[in-house]
């Protein structure tokens, strides 16, 4: 799993690259919120997950948006989720993401 | 059951094999011609069973888990088992969001996305200690 992220473009973004599992879930975790203090010196108050290259999810990466949706929703950032594949897609509509992470369009 | 073909994998419950034992089980339904969307189903579904066995059945002590996976006219069967200490009420691990370990951000989805992945998932106790998860998913439907 690869993370990279833009933070000074007018829409402050964050790509994901691989595989989100029980494997990778740590590193997901760490690096995210690794970000916090860099959304704070910006004033950045929202923020795109780039899904387009995370070939594989399972309900482990749920469990990561959820526990970020909760930590960064206390700091009043928003999070929108852009071009999730056909299959990390149904994960999210199955869990009921989007109701928290709105689509990104 | 008579299956056309047969394999059966023992792996250490690690974090690592996850992704080994996912691209395993879909290189060898390959042969059953499911499609992308169904053998990212398979995946999925495979990668819950799997990482509840690591996380809560050893719950981070050392172990094997065992999968076995037939074809039968493009029909897939999977049986996964573990030695780990298993599910005390099953029906009730099996409601959606339930979690026994909602300070790790867990989301409680894992059952919930097997059963809406495949087509027939059942859940029991291993006699030995442990648990056994049977799921199966016709391709081409």
């Amino acid at each position: 799993m690869k993370i990279k992220f833009n933070l000074n473009s007018e829409a402050p973004h964050i790509s994901f690259d691989g595989e989100l599992d029980e494997h990778t879930a740590d590193y997901v975790r760490l690096t995210l919120d690794s970000l916090l203090g860099e959304f704070a010196d910006k004033a950045i108050d929202k923020v795109i997950f780039d899904f387009k290259k995370l070939s594989f999810m399972d309900s482990t990466g749920v469990g990561v948006l959820l526990g970020r949706f909760k930590k960064w929703n206390s700091k009043n950032l928003q999070i929108c989720i852009k071009d999730p594949q056909p299959h990390v897609d149904r994960v999210l509509r199955i869990s009921g993401i989007y109701q928290i992470m709105p689509l990104f369009v | 059951m008579k299956f056309d073909n047969q394999m059966t994998l023992v792996v250490d419950a690690k974090t690592k094999n996850e992704s080994f034992i996912r691209s395993t089980i879909a290189a060898f339904c390959v042969e059953a011609n499911p499609t992308l969307s169904e053998i990212n189903d398979v995946k999925t579904a495979v990668s819950e069973a799997i990482t509840n066995s690591i996380v809560h059945g050893y719950d981070g002590t050392d172990g094997k888990i065992t999968i076995a996976v037939g074809l039968c006219n493009r029909e897939v069967f999977i049986t996964i088992i573990d030695q780990g200490k298993g599910i005390e009420d099953i029906q009730k691990a099996r409601k959606p969001f339930f979690t026994t370990k909602p300070e790790q951000e867990r989301s409680g989805m894992g059952f919930t996305v097997m059963e809406s992945f495949m087509d027939n998932l059942i859940v029991k106790p291993n006699d030995s200690g442990g648990l056994i998860v049977h799921m199966k998913k016709k391709f081409g439907d």
